[in-house]
């Protein structure tokens, strides 16, 4: 990424963007609702799927290359997970920075950058894994909606959570964003449970680690290139 | 030496950054006690120093933010009670924001908008409400006052007119 500024400036400019896009919606009612909240998610979530999907699959055939030599797999994707949270920190800070220029959000403000880290972070976890499978970068980035569209249809936005069948009850919460998205929710509430945002920022730490582990497996198999 | 430059000159400009962010956004960040923000930071500072002499019942200071002929005649208690519903004994403000903070076309009249999370000590019931305080000045120079009193007094029917 050092050499492409130009991707890099894109990748961080699109969070104030969309930041500012939510504040001309939200900003007609004055207020913020849970559903501002769940966009700020799913963007954060976007963010990282965006940033990660071509990392691997771009440089493969150095990666096979390095792996004659030694290189560790495991290391390779926490360097990549290393350099993408920084980015991804700079990208939620501006989402939210922007927002919170025109609209107050309810909750406290480090409490919902974590819980959007966490969502970038899960989003990261999901590139790499896809970048680790993908045979061609622009297969890699046509994959992503498949992604983020399920984070959309198994959600209370899609139909009301007191109609939730047990099967979308199971799948809902494999979705990274229904957690990044609790922690906003009880953190914007009268009485807020700690505890289960504690938890739920818990959940979002190990779905990370967990994709980041399914990233590594997508290399063990070597690839002719 | 350039090792060290390079770490100050990213801290300066983040923190430089920062401070264009909290003033240029009219204080809608944590300012860390730095008057930034011009007329809509100071009127933020206003308005939150004003929720916090309520939450510590502190009618006297409270009346200040009125223009100095009013100060006197300002009963808080009374416009407390028409705020929240709540009697000013039985009210305990928990926590409270500033969400919007807007200065009309002339710059001598402002409306910040706050959200004020309180419990209600006899029910023990927990409530968010949100509060708008209008302000107005006679001048661009001149400090800003507040119109709480006036703007909640009792409508009376003009004479003559039709209600």
């Amino acid at each position: 990424m050092r050499g492409d500024w130009a991707t890099v400036a894109l990748l961080v400019g699109q969070a104030p963007f969309i930041g500012w896009l939510c504040t001309v919606v939200w900003g007609s009612i004055e207020t913020d609702t849970p559903s501002l909240y769940f966009v700020m998610c799913l963007s954060a979530v976007w963010f990282g799927c965006i940033s990660a999907c071509r990392e691997v699959v771009k440089e493969r055939a150095i990666l096979e290359r390095e792996r004659f030599f030694g290189l560790s797999l495991p290391a390779y994707i926490a360097s990549k997970l290393a350099v993408l949270a920084g980015i991804g920190l700079v990208q939620v800070v501006l989402l939210q920075g922007a927002v919170e220029w025109e609209l107050a959000l309810k909750g406290p403000y480090l409490l919902q950058t974590l819980a959007l880290w966490g969502a970038s972070m899960c989003g990261v976890g999901l590139g790499l894994v896809v970048s680790g499978l993908s045979k061609a970068q622009e297969r890699a980035v046509g994959a992503v909606p498949l992604l983020l569209l399920p984070q959309i249809l198994f959600s209370e936005f899609a139909i009301p959570v007191d109609q939730f069948g047990d099967a979308m009850a199971l799948v809902e919460k494999f979705m990274p964003v229904r957690w990044a998205f609790q922690v906003f929710k009880e953190g914007a509430a009268l009485e807020p449970d700690w505890l289960a945002v504690a938890m739920n920022l818990c959940v979002l730490a190990v779905y990370t680690l967990g994709l980041a582990a399914l990233a590594n497996l997508t290399l063990i198999p070597r690839r002719d290139m | 030496m350039k090792r060290l430059l390079i770490p100050l000159a990213v801290l300066l400009a983040l923190v430089g950054g920062y401070a264009a962010a909290v003033h240029f956004s009219g204080g809608a960040f944590y300012d860390f006690g730095v008057p930034l923000g011009g007329d809509l930071g100071e009127l933020r500072r206003t308005t939150t120093s004003f929720l916090e002499d309520l939450q510590f019942k502190d009618f006297e200071n409270a009346a200040r933010y009125h223009s100095p002929d009013m100060q006197d005649s300002v009963d808080i208690p009374y416009l407390l009670e028409r705020l929240f519903m709540v009697k000013p004994e039985a009210l305990d403000i928990m926590e409270y924001s500033i969400i919007l903070a807007e200065v009309d076309s002339s710059g001598l009249r402002a409306r910040i908008k706050s959200r004020v999370k309180f419990k209600e000590l006899i029910k023990g019931n927990i409530k968010e409400t949100e509060l708008m305080l209008y302000y107005h000045r006679d001048n661009t120079d001149s400090p800003w006052y507040m119109k709480l009193e006036s703007s909640l007094h009792q409508l009376e029917g003009e004479e003559g007119k039709k209600h």
